[in-house]
């Protein structure tokens, strides 16, 4: 489903991923973990095209075509979503009425308003979220953990195929984490859609029964594993369990 | 709400909120606590004098065509909250002018600016006069213009201080998208157009209160 080849991306004139592989299949989950300043959130942002981040070479594939060239927006609408670990505010629009938007133009349709409405009052209820959150402001004013509940209501309603998790764990107290990890697998039993997740922490892993797990270092990805790998990085550090492990810069 | 019709002459307005209508070039007194809301496609000429003691909070939306001016004159234990939302249209000059003439007075003016088209041009130009011999008064000016295309804003803080015994500050940003919140909105799958409307109605609404937030629904503000 997602191919990556060979992917080389600049950002502010610094080479930050080198020759990336990677390829995830239709319903699989990976984890990628690694330290800091190794590339990590850089593929999520190439992934969907962020204009601070340039595509050196390499392809990126979804579904057999090439997204290298295609705006953010044409990324989104064939069904991949970023789920960011710092999502913007922005003040006077709803959450409805972004959401109404968005699925309106990708849909080339009118939204049904009934329909649409009683979606949002099931997804609150299924990601444990006050229903008068849909008409609060995108993000404004919200807690870390209300922010990344209400990326979870963007994430329901716009069901996409692939989703990125950069980092969503950060910043979440145990309860938040709690109703963020088993809103994610509720959604995954649901839809089955692909997932890459990308982590420091093994902690939002436990909502997930079967995934790889890759490390990145110094912009490419230095090892591969089962979720095993996850659990021996998160009790014994990168350095000791990566081959080569001694090159990642930390 | 109330409305007012204001007239040419003076007018005078005490407590209550009120939203202000107007065809021609005014000048009202407020007294009291009084809370006016001006959504006027035209804008014409303002003068407002408070009373000692006058409390105005003062929320502007105006699609502007031409050359304009608001004159806000306080004295003695005024409070003044300025929210200024200008959609410009054609090569204008706006200017706001404070006058502070007494003492212990508090003004606060916030100015978000834009322009309607690619040949519109704003020139808002903010004079903050403090009288000499005028003693604790604060004057803060928060000015904003978002370019949106190829149109061009220029705001002009200018402070004329006469006192030593004040605070007064300055704040003036103009600048275009920001790139991370375009990217945010085009992940959700909202074309660049929707998104850049979507940031411009927040860009304006942010200082507005939510009965004027309610009189500028999204399909009011489409910009090219």
């Amino acid at each position: 489903m997602l191919k990556i080849d060979n992917l080389t991306v600049r950002a502010q004139e610094k080479e930050i991923l080198k020759d990336l592989d990677l390829f995830i299949d239709d319903g699989e989950i990976h984890v990628l973990m690694g330290p800091n300043g190794t590339g990590k959130s850089t593929i999520c942002k190439a992934l969907l095209n962020h204009p601070d981040y340039e595509i050196v070479k390499g392809t990126i594939t979804f579904n057999d075509e090439v997204l290298n060239n295609k705006s953010t927006t044409e990324i989104s609408r064939k069904g991949i979503f970023l789920l960011s670990q710092n999502p913007i505010e922005v003040e006077g629009i709803s959450n409805s009425e972004m959401l109404r938007n968005a699925i309106s133009e990708k849909t080339n349709e009118r939204v049904d308003i009934f329909k649409f409405n009683k979606k949002l009052n099931t997804v609150c209820d299924i990601i444990s979220m006050p229903k008068e959150f849909v008409h609060r402001d995108i993000n404004f004013n919200m807690s870390g953990g209300e922010k990344k509940k209400n990326e979870l209501l963007h994430l329901f309603m716009l069901e996409p195929k692939f989703i990125i998790l950069d980092e969503i764990d950060s910043g979440l107290d145990v309860d938040a984490l709690k109703v963020v990890g088993s809103s994610l697998k509720k959604y995954y039993d649901m839809y089955n859609p692909a997932i890459l997740i990308v982590t420091h922490h093994a902690d939002i892993l436990k909502y997930f029964d079967d995934y790889k797990v890759h490390v990145l270092g110094n912009g490419k990805i230095v090892q591969s594993g089962d979720k095993t790998l996850a659990k021996s990085i998160e009790i014994d550090g990168f350095k000791a369990n990566v081959i080569g492990g001694s090159e990642i810069n930390e | 709400m109330n409305k007012i019709l204001l007239v040419e002459d003076i007018n005078k307005i005490e407590n209550g909120k009120y939203l202000i209508e107007y065809t021609k070039n005014s000048a009202i007194n407020v007294l009291g606590t009084t809370n006016l809301s001006d959504y006027a496609i035209n804008s014409c000429d303002l003068e407002f004098t408070l009373s000692d003691g006058a409390n105005l909070t003062l929320d502007k939306l105006n699609f502007v065509t031409k050359d304009v001016s608001l004159i806000i004159n306080i004295n003695n234990d005024g409070l003044v909250n300025l929210n200024w939302v200008i959609i410009n249209e054609g090569r204008n000059r706006i200017n706001l002018i404070i006058n502070m003439n007494g003492n212990n007075s508090n003004c606060s003016a916030r100015i978000r600016v834009i322009n309607k088209d690619n040949n519109s041009n704003a020139d808002v130009i903010c004079d903050g006069i403090v009288l000499a011999n005028t003693k604790d008064n604060v004057l803060i000016e928060d000015l904003k213009g978002l370019v949106h295309n190829d149109s061009t804003i220029k705001i002009s803080p200018i402070m004329k201080v006469n006192t030593n015994e004040v605070m007064a500050n300055h704040l003036v940003t103009i600048g275009a998208f920001n790139r991370d919140e375009l990217f945010y909105l085009n992940s959700k799958g909202l074309s660049d157009e929707s998104a850049k409307n979507i940031l411009i109605h927040s860009f304006i609404s942010g200082i507005l209160n939510m009965e004027m937030k309610e009189l500028i629904p999204m399909e009011v503000i489409k910009f090219e």
